[in-house]
């Protein structure tokens, strides 16, 4: 996996190079572009969040510098706290939403957190200064210039949307890449077929979005704007826009954890639909800042620790690997069962760590 | 303010965070024109840029605003 699936700054695969051409279709058509170039197959698509691709993308709205940072970028996992990890199940909450996942105790699971790399920080960075101007322009009165932002129905709202689809189109296509990466990797290191290795795409969600959806307001359906920066869509049982194989029970969310500790599978509720608009968690939250947590103690030492206790890691840097340590999150056990006891989602199964690959 | 803010968390959270500059935060995104309901924080909220991380706002398509501290750099 390691080997398969480029890991930290600047590393790429020679094998997936994009033209122009490609950028704007993946721009345009998100993970229907990888599945296209043989990278997974149709049928993992409606297991994606709005099937992998967000409408109204418009990639003539990036700068060259978007572009140019995101072209050698497609298929790489990044830095930070982005990473690839094989885990198994160790517990299970919810037989019957387990069993529509397709979860069971001591099965292999692989969790990757990646985006939409530079490319998606630019197109950030680009419209901030945009939005600046606009939030003048509209006579918006903001107590905090970082909330700087337009009208939905203004060309710098629509141009905003419009760039950021394009982008969170990118990461579908991103992480559509390196699924299939890891799934050649599992056959490769077990020297079996695909079609016997049956590694399949339990969900793929966003949590750093703005997305147009419907919810009741005043018992009336209204489109809203939902901004979720670190928040999980969790949409629930019967809902149209939980795919088809789980609607019966509601939709997967993927909370990761820290790299020494778990993660957790949750599902959407009805009463996310009512309170948070169809939203929950996203993970466990830093409790150390980057420089306390790699001042905490030696990397070294850190990676021999998790090795006694089985758990494997491969990473570009020694750096992440300190500012990633596990006391440096929160206990996403705390966080997971706030969320299910106040309903907004609720626990259907532990993922715990095996091996994992950083940045 | 034009909404309530709302934090789901225990009562270990609620005693960290209330130095937590998230909580402004959180405060700052309920005066975002167009925002229904409540300007809400998830229990692993924390400083983001502009709008917390953990945090989830919604507004109306008609008078609302989009804002690109509500999502962050890392899109997706």
């Amino acid at each position: 996996m390691y080997r398969n699936v480029p890991t930290g700054v600047g590393a790429r695969r020679r094998d997936l190079r994009l033209s122009p051409r490609d950028m704007r279709a993946v721009l345009e058509r998100g993970a229907a572009w990888a599945v296209s170039r043989g990278y997974g197959s149709e049928t993992e698509l409606e297991r994606v969040e709005e099937g992998g691709c967000l409408e109204g993308a418009d990639p003539d709205l990036l700068s060259t510098r978007a572009l140019e940072r995101g072209r050698p970028q497609l298929g790489t996992l990044g830095s930070g706290n982005h990473f690839a990890e094989l885990q198994y199940v160790a517990e299970i909450y919810d037989e019957p939403a387990a069993t529509a996942f397709g979860l069971r105790l001591d099965q292999v699971t692989c969790m990757i957190h990646s985006g939409s790399r530079g490319l998606g920080h630019q197109v950030c960075q680009d419209h901030l200064r945009v939005m600046l101007d606009a939030s003048r322009t509209y006579g918006i009165a903001l107590p905090d210039r970082q909330l700087c932002c337009a009208p939905l129905d203004s060309p710098e709202g629509r141009r905003y949307l419009a760039a950021m689809s394009a982008a969170a189109n990118f990461a579908f296509a991103n992480r559509q890449v390196m699924t299939h990466w890891v799934r050649e990797s599992v056959c490769e290191a077990l020297q079996i077929a695909p079609e016997a290795a049956r590694v399949e795409t339990l969900y793929d969600v966003c949590h750093n979005i703005a997305k147009l959806e419907t919810f009741e307001i005043d018992g009336r359906p209204e489109r809203l704007c939902v901004h979720r920066k670190g928040a999980t869509r969790a949409y629930p049982p019967g809902h149209p826009g939980t795919p088809a194989p789980y609607r019966h029970v509601g939709q997967p969310v993927l909370v990761p954890g820290d790299m020494g500790r778990y993660s957790y599978v949750l599902v959407g509720t009805a009463r996310a639909m009512r309170e948070t608009f169809g939203s929950t968690c996203h993970g466990a939250g830093r409790r150390m800042s980057r420089r306390q947590a790699k001042r905490a103690g030696d990397a070294r030492v850190l990676l021999g620790e998790l090795r006694d206790r089985g758990i494997h890691v491969r990473a570009a840097g020694l750096a992440t690997v300190a500012e990633e340590r596990p006391e440096a999150y929160k206990d996403v056990a705390d966080v997971v069962r706030v969320v299910h006891e106040a309903g907004v989602s609720t626990r259907v199964a532990q993922l715990r760590p095996l091996a994992v690959i950083k940045g | 303010m034009r909404v309530d803010g709302i934090v789901y968390g225990d009562a270990a959270m609620a005693k960290d965070l209330r130095d937590d500059p998230s909580l402004e935060q959180l405060r700052n995104v309920a005066h975002l024109p167009g925002i229904v309901g409540a300007s809400l924080a998830m229990p692993d909220v924390h400083w983001g840029y502009g709008f917390p991380i953990g945090g989830v706002a919604a507004t109306r398509l008609a008078d609302g605003v989009v804002s690109p501290g509500g999502v962050g750099y890392d899109i997706n």
